[in-house]
């Protein structure tokens, strides 16, 4: 099991500490800054696979910058399978107070928070220079023009024919609620169709749509509190980004993580946002 | 509590509350359960356990305020109603009334227990290039 660090470095002008993390098998994250220098304040044993997965995406661990936390919160996160914090960093109190251990100031954040951990459960043992290596190379591959897959044809022509039977009003607003959602869990049936054919396990499927139809049940009421301007983009995109996430979770869950793999193109422990907060809070703006 | 215990307890401290709750428990009265608890085991570690329950309670009210108007700045900034700059200021000055809103409570020891030591200490890392 590697050990995790975690190391202040001295923003001199402010007096308050930049804290970044690293691991024994050479792993890094900089926290929203710098990953070198400064002096070592925390550490502890714990899988640098599983903070890595924490980490994800950008070295941020799911923190918005200033609004959930700050690099303090970010080090936290990545130090959790250590259960080391980074409480030596000055300023460290203050941002407590600001956003909580885990940056985590809000129900929606605390929710995020949780699923993540949920998800980045399973990783374990250590990332390793040599598997670093591996995954590089992997990433290299995968950015490689793709083939195209067998059988997209017949399943995308499938698609269709499911909305051009009501092609006479296709406009989005004439359209009932249950008639929308009704689309789509179609379409997930033909997506499980298409990419796990005969593996697909018809009982776990039903779950699955049923899930995907109160999901999609909960974001027409968020879609229509962010058009009616009751709640902002920012508290939208989080709380859509949960929805997805606890779907995923719950994919994997009934499927199994060969099969949500298959499915999704992606692994269970993959953390994702599908709707980027700064975007939609842009778009929102004008 | 030493501080090895702290993080021990602190680490762990969603999951023990999550333990306690009932399966439908609603998201915001899990999340005030776990502020509270964690607003607790801040003041246990960096105050001691002896620390008297009226000003506890006391220190809590403003810790509650603090919340509720950090909450009103991040709404207001991800609705685009603040701009990066003025958020970042915004959230700064509001760090700095909460320590001067702590001290009504605490004695400048106690504060300096609390926060720690130096100017650096009541300050949030904020190098505003790096706030998107």
């Amino acid at each position: 099991m590697a050990k995790l660090y975690g190391h202040a470095v001295k923003i001199s002008w402010l007096g308050a500490d930049h804290t970044y993390v690293t691991s024994s098998d050479g792993g890094k994250w900089g926290c929203w800054g710098r990953d070198s220098g400064g002096r070592e304040i925390c550490s502890g044993t714990g899988s640098s696979k599983r903070a890595n997965c924490l980490s994800q995406s950008s070295s941020h661990a799911g923190i918005i910058y200033g609004v959930t936390g700050v690099c303090h919160q970010t080090a936290n996160r990545i130090l959790y399978p250590a259960a080391a914090v980074v409480s030596r960093a000055s300023g460290y109190w203050a941002s407590i107070i600001m956003y909580g251990t885990y940056g985590t100031p809000n129900a929606a954040a605390l929710i995020e928070w949780e699923v993540r951990k949920a998800r980045c459960k399973k990783q374990s043992g250590d990332l390793g220079l040599k598997d670093r290596a591996i995954v590089f190379k992997t990433r290299a591959k995968a950015i490689k023009e793709p083939t195209i897959e067998h059988g997209i044809n017949d399943y995308l022509d499938k698609v269709n024919a499911i909305y051009v039977k009501e092609a006479n009003k296709m406009r989005i607003t004439e359209l009932d609620t249950a008639e929308k959602i009704d689309f789509l869990t179609q379409e997930l049936e033909l997506m499980v169709d298409f990419k796990l054919g005969a593996a697909k396990d018809s009982k776990k499927i039903k779950a699955l749509q049923n899930l995907q139809s109160s999901l999609l049940h909960k974001k027409e009421g968020l879609d229509g509190a962010l058009i009616g301007k009751d709640i902002s983009a920012g508290h939208y995109a989080e709380q859509v980004n949960v929805l997805m996430m606890k779907f995923m979770e719950e994919s994997n869950a009934q499927l199994g993580k060969e099969a949500h793999t298959k499915l999704f193109g992606m692994a269970p422990d993959t953390v994702f946002q599908i709707v980027d907060a700064k975007i939609l809070t842009n778009y929102h703006k004008e | 509590m030493n501080e090895k215990e702290y993080m021990k307890r602190v680490s762990s401290l969603f999951e023990k509350i999550r333990a306690e709750s009932a399966a439908n428990e609603e998201e915001e009265i899990l999340f005030k359960r776990y502020r509270d608890a964690e607003f607790d085991l801040t003041v246990e570690y960096r105050l001691g356990p002896d620390f008297p329950t009226e000003r506890r309670e006391a220190l809590r009210a403003v810790y509650q305020q603090v919340q509720n108007h950090t909450e009103e700045l991040r709404k207001k900034y991800l609705s685009g109603d603040l701009q990066k700059q003025e958020f970042v200021d915004l959230m700064q000055s509001s760090t700095a009334d909460t320590v001067k809103k702590y001290a009504t409570v605490l004695t400048q020891e106690e504060i300096a227990a609390f926060f720690g030591h130096g100017k650096g200490a009541y300050k949030l890392p904020f190098p505003s290039d790096e706030v998107e």
